[in-house]
């Protein structure tokens, strides 16, 4: 029912006239004047950029988010620095929306002046609101009718618009900063690979990995410092992706280089396995609380504050480490490695990339089935860690070469395809989670590290911990079978869906005048 | 939602100016609110520099919630809306000669609403009339402005009396002193009277104040242009006093 517009004038000239034309219908009474410097606010990947969001702060407790257009002030707030940090519920959401757990950085300053006027009629009723908002790039004109004085309204846009002004399809404050030369990082989590399907392979090897290596240096900084846990989380996503790259085109690369490779790139991402286990474990607090009765909650919280504690000398060092002239020399030594592959020894290097990618996938997918087909409820649960880890690797695969096949029917195919593996991976990792968490629980009950640590409880603390990871244990130990038998129904819905004969098409070129040469092969 | 209506059966005792600081109050309070100005003078709707449209709409005042929300009008302020009054009001009486319309109608009326309210606020002419008792039957509760002298007294208990008489909701109505001068004996021991033999009365009294008086030349709440003084602190603190009552309802 209440009417709102907005335009861009950027001839401050033209602001001026349209003012002294309002003057003519209404009187204009200024209720507010301010000028101030804003700071803009994203996390590492500029999550909110990318999604036309914005967040800043008049560091007077004022923060604005904007959403394309809309504009939300929020008083009494710190100046932002994580999500879970904003006092307002309401603004905690949206930015956690999209920034989750990351921390904020500032990525921009702006001076901003606002202008606030009501439109009065010859009561001096107010009718409208008429607000300004001034930039180096120009004024935002908002105007905005009250319940019940729509004619006023459309008065005062008549003469609004007998100015011309310009559209705005989005807020000034993004207008303005893209006019700053604002240039967010190119990073991105999940990088596209840009690479041809008439690249050969070694050509788009080289793509892949050289956009990961970008993503393994890129998060060094942020773990070193701790601004949030999902530096070293990206940091590993990229170290692992490389490996599962070297290790699956051993045949391009050749195996000496895979292997050199193998190692070293598994060797990083080791030395961060504690501090990211901490992590995960860290997490969970809430989720064993619920887990487990009353009785056993000191037992957990004493349990956590250890895991705390061990986090700080895990992070400590790996700082060190990351900081060390030991890891950058490592890293030299990689680069260089990376620099000087050769593929002149080997003979897939050369092969065009889409065939081999269709060959890898098929056969990636086809193991899997094969695997799968023969999981009984009597099979060990060795059996079905192994079929996790080749879907583990199809997965790799498809997030590396999907990009390569553009044709309808192969995009079509894979998305399928990737929908019934993520389903898969889902359920069996669950199952594999289960164990992997009894392990390191009662692996850290075990290890004499417990006596190391330096918290204030006794001997008796340490049995209330016991007593805690046992009671754990078990429910853990009930749902891992629970989670094995939803593992053997995705297994047999996996299977259901056969696509190998998909995949196969794969291989042909959506022009026929490729056929040919498919049947020569 | 809550109805809340300003009533009082004397003329000039600070109805209007208590509704209108009320509202004021309430939408500051993050109530969102509605003025209706029941009186055809409309002295409300003039503080807040609003006017009724010119046509004759009293009459369709008691049909639908419709009808009503196509008066609102947005105050300067946010969270408050007004209805504002109309000449043809006058005639309230006329279509509420019904009796069965008179018991319910107003009260089904703004319950239609309550969507978009939290609080009605019924600015209501002085006297007894058909239209009071409807306000009386719609309201959650009732404040009446009592300037503190023996005549007030009795008309206060005139409107008690009255109330028994038609079976209305007695324990809604809650007197508060208005216009006080503290140095008058009169007032002194009126109020003293008073405040024992009526166990609603609210303890806050809104003293006489020239800032209240000069609500028309500045047309608006008192609290805008004089919030610091006796008078704007009377009405906050008369608000935050009714507002706990309402919330107990
Ligand atoms: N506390 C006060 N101190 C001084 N003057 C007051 C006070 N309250 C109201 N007045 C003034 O007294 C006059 C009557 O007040 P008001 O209009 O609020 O009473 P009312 O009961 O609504 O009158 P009516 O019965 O005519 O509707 C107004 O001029 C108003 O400015
Ligand atoms: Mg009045």
């Amino acid at each position: 029912m209440i009417k709102h517009s907005r335009w861009l004038v950027q001839d401050s000239q033209k602001t001026e006239q349209i003012l002294e034309k309002l003057q003519a219908h209404f009187t204009l009474e200024p209720m507010q004047i301010q000028q101030e410097t804003l700071t803009f606010y994203d996390d590492f990947e500029w999550r909110l950029w990318k999604k036309n969001r914005l967040l800043a702060s008049n560091h007077k407790g004022l923060t604005f988010f904007i959403n394309h257009l809309d504009l939300n002030v929020y008083r009494a707030e710190p100046v932002p620095s994580y999500a879970e940090n904003c006092v307002d519920p309401q603004l905690k959401a949206y930015v956690s929306a999209h920034t989750d757990i990351r921390r904020l950085f500032p990525m921009a300053d702006m001076e901003v002046e606002y202008y606030q006027y009501a439109l009065r009629n010859e009561d001096l009723k107010k009718v409208c609101d008429l607000n300004i908002t001034q930039t180096g790039l120009g004024a935002m004109l908002e105007l905005s009718g009250l319940r019940g004085y729509e004619k006023e309204y459309r008065e005062a846009l008549g003469v609004i618009l007998s100015s011309e002004p310009d559209s705005l399809e989005r807020h000034i404050f993004q207008l303005s900063l893209e006019l700053l030369a604002i240039c967010p990082t190119c990073y991105s989590r999940r990088p596209v690979f840009i690479m041809g399907e008439n690249d050969n392979a070694a050509t788009a090897l080289t793509s892949i990995h050289t956009t990961l290596w970008q993503n393994v240096r890129l998060n060094e900084t942020g773990i070193a410092a701790d601004w949030d846990k999902l530096f070293l989380h990206q940091y590993r996503v990229a170290l692992r992706r490389s490996r599962a790259l070297f290790t699956q085109l051993k045949q391009v690369v050749g195996i000496e280089a895979s292997q050199y490779f193998k190692l070293s790139l598994g060797d990083l991402a080791r030395r961060t396995n504690t501090l990211r286990d901490l992590d995960v474990y860290l997490q969970r607090q809430d989720e064993y609380k619920q887990l487990l009765p009353q009785q056993f909650h000191q037992g957990l919280d004493e349990l956590f504050s250890e895991f705390a504690n061990k986090r700080k000398l895990a992070h400590r060092s790996l700082a060190r480490w990351i900081k060390s002239p030991a890891y950058q020399s490592k890293i030299e030594e990689i680069e260089q490695q990376l620099a000087s592959l050769d593929f002149k020894e080997s003979k897939q290097a050369l092969q065009p990339v889409q065939k081999l990618a269709a060959k890898r996938l098929l056969k990636s997918y086809e193991k899997i089935v094969a695997q799968a087909q023969l999981i009984t409820p009597q099979s060990v649960d060795d059996e079905i860690h192994d079929i996790r880890l080749e879907a583990k690797k199809l997965r790799y695969l498809l997030e590396f070469f999907t990009g390569l096949f553009q044709e309808k029917q192969a995009r079509k195919s894979l998305k399928t395809l990737l929908k019934a593996l993520k389903k898969l991976q889902d359920s069996l990792g669950d199952f594999n989670d289960f164990a992997v968490q009894r392990e390191y629980l009662e692996h850290w009950i075990s290890s004499p590290d417990i006596g190391e640590l330096e918290n204030h409880s006794g001997a008796q603390s340490s049995d209330s911990i016991v007593a805690a990871v046992h009671a754990l244990s078990g429910v853990l130990f009930v749902k891992q079978q629970d989670q094995r038998l939803d593992a053997e129904i995705q297994l047999k819905a996996f299977i259901e869906n056969d696509m190998s004969l998909a995949l196969a098409q794969l291989y042909l070129k959506p022009e026929t005048t490729t056929l040919p040469a498919h049947q020569k092969d | 939602m809550k109805i809340l209506a300003c009533y009082s059966i004397k003329g000039g005792v600070g109805k209007t100016a208590t509704s209108v600081n009320l509202a004021y109050n309430a939408a500051q309070a993050g109530y969102r609110t509605l003025l209706i100005d029941l009186d055809s003078q409309g002295a409300s709707s003039f503080y807040f520099r609003v006017r009724s449209g010119k046509k004759q709409w009293g009459k369709r005042f008691f049909d639908t919630y419709e009808s009503l929300l196509k008066q609102i009008k947005a105050s300067d302020f946010d969270g408050l809306d007004i209805i504002p009054a109309h000449q043809s009001f006058r005639h309230f009486d006329v279509f509420l000669s019904d009796i069965n319309k008179r018991q319910r109608r107003l009260r089904q009326v703004l319950k239609g609403l309550k969507k978009e309210y939290d609080l009605i606020i019924l600015d209501c002419p002085p006297s007894l009339s058909y239209l009071s008792e409807a306000v009386f039957q719609a309201a959650d509760m009732i404040v009446v402005p009592v300037i503190p002298t023996t005549l007030s007294e009795r008309t206060y208990e005139q409107l008690l009396e009255f109330f028994r008489d038609k079976d209305l909701p007695v324990g809604q109505v809650y007197p508060f002193f208005s216009m006080v001068q503290k140095q008058k004996q009169l007032h002194k021991t009126t109020i003293e009277r008073m405040q024992s033999r009526y166990k609603r009365t609210l303890i806050t009294q809104v003293p006489f104040s020239s800032d209240i008086e000069k609500m028309g030349e500045h047309r608006t709440p008192v609290a805008c242009f004089a919030a610091k003084t006796a008078g704007g602190e009377a009405y906050l603190n008369l608000w935050q006093e009714i507002q706990q009552q309402l919330e107990s309802l």
